[in-house]
């Protein structure tokens, strides 16, 4: 029971939302802001697939009753219980990765299929608002490239038109290459 | 200022708080793992030592944020 209590001590995980207090005080560009804002997420992302991992190990545990999908084969066998623990970890952390993507994973008793179905469900929402927020980031990112992308080709359309000479041509792209390289 | 008062914007509070994100990651993932395999390494002395001065500075962040000062609309 002692060892169910230290569980407890996650609830120092808000401390974690300093990251951005810190983040802002730092003078990184916008792009690089929006790269790291992703790392972030994704290591949020791996912290919960973590934590339900080791959740689910626990539960399973209670009645060493849940065979993993992969061993239903006929024989309805696993040595799983007995293995060692990087096994077991390994084992629980890839069905949450399962689980988060929708399949099957064989609830046995009424605690499990509870959990089971808390998991989906926050699953369909964390995928809906993490993944779009990366999403949005990555635009963030690519932002420069794109503009700069955009006056490469209206220059060139331009020059084109007005049948510039070629080693001008070249000149001018190589300023824009120049200056791009070298933009803060 | 007043004595023994932390600015917010200070490389000390930026520094402080970069040490409790990191400590408090470390322990996202340790308390976990803890709980549900109770592995072997987690009676070892060095542990248990390490495990209490993580509890130690995060009572002292408490105290820390006590002290700290705040940004209003005035700056």
């Amino acid at each position: 029971m002692v060892e169910e209590l230290k569980i407890v001590k996650i609830g120092k995980i808000h401390t974690i939302s300093r990251f951005f207090k810190i983040l802002n005080s730092l003078s990184l560009k916008e792009q690089n802001k929006a790269f790291v804002k992703i790392c972030y997420y994704f290591s949020i992302f791996l912290c919960y697939l973590h934590l339900s991992a080791c959740i689910w190990y626990y539960i399973i545990r209670w009645h060493d009753q849940w065979i993993p999908p992969f061993n239903l084969d006929g024989y309805k066998y696993t040595s799983i219980y007995e293995e060692s623990m990087l096994y077991q970890y390994l084992s629980s952390f890839y069905y949450m990765i399962a689980c988060f993507g929708g399949n099957e994973m064989g609830p046995l008793n009424p605690l499990e299929c509870i959990y089971i179905i808390l998991m989906m469900v926050f699953a369909a929402i964390i995928n809906a608002n993490l993944f779009g927020e990366m999403s949005f980031l990555m635009t963030v990112v690519s932002k420069t490239q794109m503009e700069f992308q955009l006056k490469v080709d209206v220059a060139n359309t331009t020059m084109h038109n007005i049948n510039l000479e070629n080693k001008v041509q070249e000149e001018i792209r190589q300023y824009f290459r120049f200056t791009q390289a070298t933009l803060y | 200022m007043p004595k023994f008062i932390i600015r917010t914007n200070s490389k000390f509070r930026l520094y402080w708080d970069g040490l409790i994100t990191f400590l408090a990651i470390v322990n996202l993932f340790i308390i976990p793992l803890e709980v549900a395999w109770i592995p072997k390494y987690s009676e070892t002395l060095s542990y248990i030592v390490f495990d209490y001065i993580v509890d130690i500075l995060f009572l002292i962040d408490i105290v820390l944020n006590f002290r700290t000062t705040i940004m209003d609309k005035y700056g």
